[in-house]
């Protein structure tokens, strides 16, 4: 029994290692040289690659909110933290610029503590100012802030819209467009959006099942697998990842930091590819050199 | 309204009956195969799962090379489904240390696990016989946040350099930080979680994985007791009538014949 | 504490609090609801409690560890002088009403020290998992040959690089990858996971599953 390792096992009466060897058990030192050299380059000095095609998903949550009407309620769970900031607060900017040139109001929320700073940075994004300064906050956009105990509060603010009788900043939520709305529940919502690197499915079992509000994500790339299982039929399309959030920079003609990053992002996959490619050839070739030795 | 009249007559809300119905026929075949199993009737057997297999071999890799073993319960608090079970072969595998005089070090991430965990270790020892080998300096809280909890896990497998460490609960995105950590220090690894995003992780990084279910049916593995085992016979029935719905359903869709789609949207 | 206090009245607590949640995401009952977002709002406040009683556990292992002077000392120093400042914040919004959402010093702490830490040990994950795909991608057998083939196309497919160089191609297929493929496997995945919980609750109920308990399983 090993505690690990994948590496062919050399014979212990080889003198010299050979090259085959060195080549599929290179110091991971040295992966994480070229890594950091390929993913920084590209930052300070673009190479310009196209974006091409918009995937299906970018295009149905985008054509989703650009058909939404002028004042349409539409729901930011900013579940994010720093960790999926760096993919997922540019299509979170880019959804909320959208969403505030087409006239919609806006309802931000979290489940996490650490997403309260992003839902301030994107609104500071989108609307020139902080967000509680705006001329406009109250009548048009309104933030919850944080919610504990994730979907177990959501549920009660979903069930009742003044659950937390106050908003992120101490405002009597009735002074606000809620004491507007006909049920005062979240079925008075037309969107809801999650971002973050949580679960997908959480969104459709808190929101769309039980209150038939339409949703969609701006997910971190790696759990796109889960979204994908409720598309078409229980989610109208999502931002998968930086790369999403650069469609949608591009559908709405503001290119951003999602944009910025995708050359980084090519090399990277690249660079993971050719290393896969490297020990592959050194593994046939050490299996190949210890059949010939036997 | 008086309870009674509130228990009856229930209306179920809209997209919930097929999934209410096949709930409730889930409990009603769970229940049946539970008490076949409890009479003797039936003798259901699990088939081997390497990984729990193979936790007795750490201990005693441990034990050899005299060095520490380390568990991680997962960094989910006690309402995730993983957290349970990943408690239950917690006590298994203090009480494996205990006999075999192997030092364990839990760590943990979320602060409800801690009393649970501790009362665990605490009995495992006591049970073995040698409630003085018992330290509760090993059950170690590392940090409520996730990477945090991370970085401090990587630093004490650098330090204490275990034969074998452990990870069976609920993971997310430090699980790959941690399997590689301990992958550096040559320890042989299990682990094992729900979250089908880490599994590839684990699967590259470690020795053995459970995998969703597995992890699930663990503790019914550790310890055979007849009414787990009748749960687990139960809920392969309801499996195999969700693949016959599926199959059956997926054809006649291709046919054009919704009936059973519809039924499974009700 | 009895037996009575440690195993059976927690057990009877989880049957009724089950019960009755579960019928309200069943059905449609105006008192159970009322139940059920009352446990829902209690439930919340737990969870607040149980934040409080992280916060004293840390504290008293990072003082007495400073008391009795072990090692790393000065991230225990650091950790309750940053906790010091994370409280007076929010007596800052109890006294003055300044949210901790605005209040400079808890922001400045988390855009300095927790948002770069964060955001550091996360992407250390790239560099991971590079090192985990050049070990383990072997192409030992065919599926470990499909799994490498479906892993090139789906990365090359979500960078910009693949389209330039392979052309719409490579995202049709990788689009069929995830959409049927992946999809498909995840379903999988969901269910079985749903199924097993099914059977860990209904071991809970009954009782035979009372490692949640802690003290309480191994007695009686």
């Amino acid at each position: 029994m090993k505690g690990g390792g994948w590496v062919v096992e050399q014979r212990k009466d080889e003198k010299e290692k050979s090259i085959w060897y060195k080549i599929q058990s290179i110091d991971v030192k040295w992966i994480y040289l070229i890594q950091m050299i390929v993913i920084s380059y590209p930052l300070l000095r673009p190479i310009g690659l196209p974006l091409g095609t918009i995937s299906e998903e970018t295009m149905g949550i985008y054509n989703y909110l650009n058909n939404l009407p002028e004042g349409s309620i539409v729901l930011h769970c900013v579940n994010m933290g720093p960790t999926a900031a760096a993919e997922c607060l540019p299509g979170l900017i880019a959804i909320v610029r959208h969403n505030v040139e087409l006239g919609h109001r806006l309802i931000f929320y979290t489940n996490t503590a650490t997403g309260v700073p992003y839902i301030e940075e994107a609104a500071r994004a989108a609307l020139g100012t902080e967000l509680r300064d705006h001329p406009d906050y109250g009548t048009k956009y309104v933030n919850i802030g944080y919610i504990p105990q994730g979907t177990t509060g959501f549920s009660g603010f979903a069930a009742d819209i003044f659950f937390t009788t106050t908003d992120a900043y101490g405002n009597d939520l009735k002074t606000t467009f809620f004491k507007d709305l006909p049920t005062k529940t979240a079925a008075d919502f037309d969107f809801g959006i999650t971002y973050g690197s949580g679960n997908f499915a959480w969104i459709i079992t808190y929101l769309r099942d039980p209150w038939g509000v339409p949703c969609g994500g701006g997910i971190a790339a790696g759990l796109a697998a889960d979204a994908y299982a409720y598309y078409p039929e229980k989610t109208p399309g999502f931002l998968v990842g930086l790369r999403g959030g650069a469609e949608y920079e591009l559908l709405i003609k503001k290119p951003g930091l999602a944009a910025a990053g995708m050359d980084a992002q090519s090399l990277a996959h690249l660079s993971i590819i050719i290393m896969v490619i490297i020990g592959n050839i050194g593994y046939f070739a050490a299996r190949a050199r210890g059949r010939g030795g036997e | 309204m008086m309870l009674s009249e509130s228990l009856v007559g229930l209306e179920v809300k809209s997209g919930y009956v097929f999934s209410t119905s096949f709930f409730v026929l889930s409990l009603i075949i769970i229940g049946v195969t539970i008490y076949l199993t409890i009479k003797g009737a039936i003798r259901p057997k699990i088939r081997r799962l390497a990984a729990i297999d193979a936790i007795d071999e750490a201990v005693g890799r441990c034990a050899e090379m005299g060095k520490p073993l380390h568990y991680c319960p997962g960094i989910s608090g006690m309402s995730h489904r993983d957290t349970i079970p990943g408690l239950a072969i917690a006590g298994y595998v203090a009480r494996k240390c205990a006999e075999m005089g192997v030092r364990a070090i839990f760590t943990f991430r979320n602060a409800g696990v801690q009393p649970v965990l501790f009362d665990l270790v605490k009995d495992a020892y006591i049970a073995a016989g040698k409630p003085e080998d018992f330290n509760p300096d090993d059950i170690i809280w590392l940090s409520p946040r996730q990477f945090a909890f991370a970085t401090g896990l990587v630093g004490l497998l650098s330090r204490e350099k275990p034969g074998a460490s452990l990870l069976l609960g609920g993971f997310a995105a430090e699980s790959l930080i941690c399997t590689e950590a301990g992958f550096r220090v040559g320890a042989i690894q299990i682990a094992g979680c729900t979250n089908a995003y880490q599994i590839p992780y684990f699967v590259t990084t470690c020795d053995y994985v459970l995998i969703s279910e597995e992890l699930q049916t663990a503790s019914v593995y550790i310890t055979q007791e007849p009414e787990k085992l009748g749960t687990i016979q139960g809920i392969d029935i309801a499996r195999l009538i969700i693949i016959v719905l599926m199959g059956v359903g997926g054809i006649l869709y291709t046919l054009g014949i919704k009936n059973i789609a519809n039924l499974l949207a009700m | 504490m009895s037996v009575v206090a440690r195993r059976y009245i927690p057990w009877m607590f989880v049957v009724v609090v089950f019960t009755i949640v579960a019928i309200d995401t069943i059905a449609v009952d105006e008192t159970i609801h009322r139940w059920a977002s009352d446990l829902i709002s209690a439930s919340t406040v737990i969870g607040a409690f149980a934040v409080l009683l992280s916060i004293v556990m840390l504290s008293r292992l990072h003082i007495r560890r400073i008391l009795r002077r072990r090692t790393v000392l000065e991230s225990s120093i650091l950790l309750i002088c940053m906790w010091i400042t994370l409280i007076w914040g929010g007596v800052r919004f109890f006294i003055f009403g300044i949210s901790p959402t605005i209040e400079p010093v808890v922001q400045n702490l988390f855009y300095a020290i927790t948002a770069p830490g964060d955001a550091t040990m996360f992407s250390i994950l790239a560099f991971f998992i590079a090192s985990a795909a050049y070990r383990a991608f072997r192409l030992r057998n065919t599926d470990a040959g499909i799994l490498i083939a479906v892993a090139i196309i789906a990365m090359l497919a979500k960078a910009p690089i693949g389209e330039a160089i392979f052309g719409k191609g490579i995202i049709a297929i990788s689009d069929f990858c995830l959409n049927v493929g992946a999809k498909a496997g995840r379903r999988v995945f969901m269910m079985a996971m749903v199924l097993a919980v099914i059977a860990l609750d209904v071991r809970i109920l009954l009782g035979y599953e009372r490692g949640w308990m802690g003290r309480g399983a191994e007695e009686g």
